[in-house]
């Protein structure tokens, strides 16, 4: 019997892989698996529950884009809603080079006509620009060419942005780019036009319609914000508050029904102006021809209604156009009607006299005995016109502009008083016009000595402003009532004004003696009838000549000026003209006195003032006899 | 037997003969309903069809409104530009010193001594003086320069791209160089024949702006 053969028994070595094994493949592929969906299902955990605000936040700001929505700057009108200063749209045009070089197309996908127009179009559209702009087309074209650049690192880089024009109006970038568009056969056979790469981007520009007319009120803009004037005094209601736009795109464009919030812009205030342009204008002009005719140095020109204290025009000059103002001389921009500040010289003794007669101390035909000079402190004051002792009336005073009788008078009143009389007629404290650096002049204190009290009865020792000056005027010639001049009618929302308030106002003297005070000015006119008298119209004029003080002390030239009010009977035109010169040559009526008639003779029947009656005024006297 | 037991006896008797009646109930399996497999796949590859085709449909409609709005708010945009553009022209055609050259164009000279006409009367007020046209030489403006290359470049050609506008102006312009030379002559100024004079039946208050004929 044999033995059974013992089953050799097969024994596997140790760290030997079967790989050969299907089950075993089968273990490490699921196995794989396993861990794959592990990781898969780990990251969309993390994703989805861990750092899910975080990366819906991320998806959420890559997607959205915001801009700022403009807002429109507000409109400067005229009284009659004639438009000064308003924001034209008008547009930067500007290229993209890189895309030129291209024809619009990726590089490698351009074919050979693309590259024989990318090589002829920078200087065709050059040429097609430059006909619209008015740039040079050398270099346009210089620039369209400039493809590539190198960045800090020394890389290059595509240009993708350059500017050919800026601020052009709207209308010549519409033809433009259908000119760019255009595509027409040349006699060659070969096709021209459809460009591409020239774009526009907004970029309003503040335009003056009438250039020069009220600059100085207007004022003008510089890198988006008012400089001088109404557009920097006004500056946050004008320009309003620009508002936001949020939304999703796609590399398409828009998301249609994406998220989308808007923050609407808040459009500027519109202001409309007591200014009537059309007078303005005149009056500029007219201003501007005397100064140069007389050799001086600057002028200013208020024409104002005494009734609601409303600036109709205040002219300066030299001035200069809003639209440029590069080319103003430096101190031009501002305006010397608010700002420079002078002795008032004669004009001046209107409010003294009409601060007498409503005392009770005087009266149109009070004598004062004077002689040929008075002394005031350590100085000797004389008359502008030679006499010896004589009785003069008040309204002599003021026809003669008698500096002697002036201080005569009155020293019957209190220093205190007189100084009381002139603060309510508006000297001594800052317009409030709205405009940059309206100044307030200066009125003694209360305790003056008496020698101060003498100069400022004739109209030194004190400085105001023209504007200051005619609206101290406007107060006699409105019954005695002081109205706080304006020059903003109304603001408010576009097409939704509403009128600012009413002025301050205030009564100075009685309505006796601001009528007798205008009838001696009537008198003025009579006494110089062929220089001031306006056919038709009674008028009440005073003219005044004063030393101006210059920047380094003492005096330096002269200021000429001259007030007057129509129609007497009933005044509602206030016209102030002021004229400054380097020399001390001229006065107030031969230098001021032609613009004084020929504005006034324009004015009063614009406003529609009928002339008053034929009677011919009779003079009255001016002396004892 | 009376109503009442006949009543009550009624169901029984129904009940028992229903159940000698009733034939022996038993399942019924049904054969599953498959559909043929050509069905299944046009079913299938008709809505697969269906979706794509609403898909592109939508985002096509999508696609084209995106544009339409995308070409109506570029038209608006232009045609914005455009109002903005028309409006400061307007304003400065309006402009006192643009109306003063073109009343000089016109042979209109300033009249300093304006004087009313009570309309029911036929009253004058006033002083009626002839204006001769020199009493205030700063009123009148002389004809617009020619445009010049530079600064103004820009808006002259704008101007000069207006087409019709810029017809009737230079229309106009060779009217006024015909009347400019008779324009300072009294005679012009106070015997109003120009074709360009207002009529005469107007009775109203002098032109406010200080410029007559």
């Amino acid at each position: 019997m044999s033995r059974p053969v013992p089953r050799k028994k097969v024994v596997r070595k140790s760290g030997r892989v079967p790989l050969a094994s299907t089950a075993f493949r089968l273990r490490v592929l699921v196995l794989a698996v396993a861990i794959l969906f592990s990781v898969a299902a780990a990251r969309a955990i993390q994703i989805q529950v861990v750092s899910a605000p975080a990366m819906a936040a991320e998806a959420a700001a890559k997607m959205t884009v915001a801009r700022d929505v403009p807002a429109q700057r507000g409109t400067i009108t005229g009284r009659d809603g004639q438009v000064m200063a308003l924001t034209e749209a008008t547009v930067n045009i500007i290229a993209d080079p890189s895309m030129i070089a291209t024809n619009g197309k990726e590089p490698e996908a351009m074919r050979e006509a693309d590259h024989a127009k990318a090589a002829a179009a920078p200087a065709e559209m050059a040429a097609i620009i430059a006909a619209h702009t008015g740039e040079p087309a050398d270099t346009i074209e210089a620039k369209l060419r400039h493809a590539t650049t190198t960045n800090a690192q020394g890389t290059s880089v595509p240009v993708k942005y350059t500017i050919l024009a800026k601020q052009v109006r709207s209308s010549v970038w519409v033809e433009l780019n259908a000119a760019l568009n255009k595509v027409e056969e040349g006699p060659d056979g070969v096709k021209r036009g459809g460009y591409v790469g020239v774009f526009r981007e907004s970029n309003p520009k503040r335009i003056y319609p009438m250039g020069t007319v009220g600059s100085n009120i207007i004022g003008f803009m510089s890198e988006g914000k008012g400089r001088t004037g109404l557009e920097a005094a006004q500056e946050e209601a004008l320009a309003g508050t620009k508002g936001r736009e949020r939304f999703e795109t796609s590399p398409n464009g828009r998301i249609p029904l994406g998220n989308q919030t808007l923050t609407p812009a808040v459009d500027g205030k519109d202001f409309r102006l007591t200014i009537d342009p059309d007078l303005q204008w005149m009056v500029e002009r007219r201003l501007a021809e005397r100064v140069d005719e007389v050799g001086g140095t600057w002028g200013t020109v208020v024409v104002q209604d005494p009734e609601n204290g409303e600036i109709l025009a205040l002219a300066n000059y030299p001035s200069y156009d809003s639209n440029r103002p590069g080319d103003a001389e430096p101190g031009d921009t501002g305006n010397r009607a608010v700002t420079a500040i002078y002795e008032p010289g004669s004009v001046q003794k209107v409010l003294t006299i009409a601060s007498l007669l409503d005392a009770g101390l005087t009266s149109p035909d009070k004598t004062y005995a004077i002689s040929d000079t008075v002394k005031v402190g350590d100085h000797t004051v004389r008359d502008a016109f030679r006499h010896d002792d004589i009785d003069i009336t008040t309204r002599g005073i003021l026809v003669k502009s008698s500096n002697i009788g002036a201080i005569t008078a009155a020293r019957e009143m209190e220093p205190e008083r007189l100084r009381d009389y002139l603060a309510g007629f508006g000297l001594g404290q800052k317009t409030t016009l709205g405009l940059p650096g309206e100044q307030s002049g200066s009125l003694p204190g209360a305790g003056m000595p008496q020698f101060q009290a003498d100069s400022i009865a004739y109209g030194y020792g004190l400085s105001a402003t023209s504007l200051q000056m005619a609206s101290a005027i406007s107060a006699v010639a409105n019954d005695g009532v002081y109205t706080a001049p304006s020059i903003i009618k109304a603001t408010g929302d576009h097409g939704a004004l509403v009128p600012v308030p009413e002025p301050e106002t205030r009564r100075v003297v009685s309505e006796e003696a601001a009528r007798a005070t205008i009838e001696m000015m009537e008198q003025r006119t009579l006494d110089s009838a062929a220089q001031l008298t306006i056919p038709g119209y009674r008028t009440g004029t005073k003219t005044g000549t004063a030393r101006l003080q210059g920047a380094a002390g003492g005096y330096e030239g002269q200021v000429a000026s001259i007030v007057g009010v129509a129609p007497v009977e009933d005044p509602q035109i206030v016209v102030y003209v002021l004229i400054a010169r380097p020399d001390t040559l001229g006065a107030g009526l031969g230098m001021a006195g032609p613009v004084y008639r020929d504005i006034m003779s324009l004015a009063l029947p614009r406003y529609g003032v009928p002339p008053s009656n034929e009677e011919e005024q009779e003079k009255l006297p001016l002396f004892k006899e | 037997m009376t109503a009442w037991e006949t009543i009550r006896e009624t169901p029984r008797r129904l009940g028992a003969a229903a159940s000698q009646a009733r034939p022996q109930l038993r399942s019924i399996i049904s054969p599953p309903r498959r559909l043929s497999p050509v069905t299944f796949a046009v079913l299938v590859g008709s809505l697969l069809v269906a979706g794509m085709v609403g898909m592109l449909v939508l985002t096509t409609v999508l696609q084209n409104q995106a544009f339409e709005v995308r070409a109506a708010q570029r038209a608006a945009s232009e045609l914005g530009y455009r109002a903005s553009d028309l409006e400061a022209q307007a304003n400065r055609a309006k402009a006192p010193e643009a109306l003063g050259r073109r009343a000089v164009e016109l042979g209109m000279v300033p009249n300093p001594h304006a004087v009313f006409i009570d309309v029911e009367s036929g009253e004058v007020l006033g002083q009626p003086i002839s204006a001769r046209g020199d009493e205030m030489p700063s009123l009148t403006i002389a004809p617009a320069p020619s445009p010049a290359p530079g600064a103004d470049a820009e808006e002259a050609e704008g101007v000069a791209t207006e087409g019709a506008p810029e017809e009737a102006h230079a229309t106009e312009g060779a009217v006024a160089e015909e009347v400019a030379e008779p324009a300072t002559e009294e005679a012009v100024a106070t015997e109003p024949a120009e074709p360009t004079e207002p009529p005469a039946d107007a009775p109203q208050p002098v032109p406010a702006a200080g410029v007559s004929g």
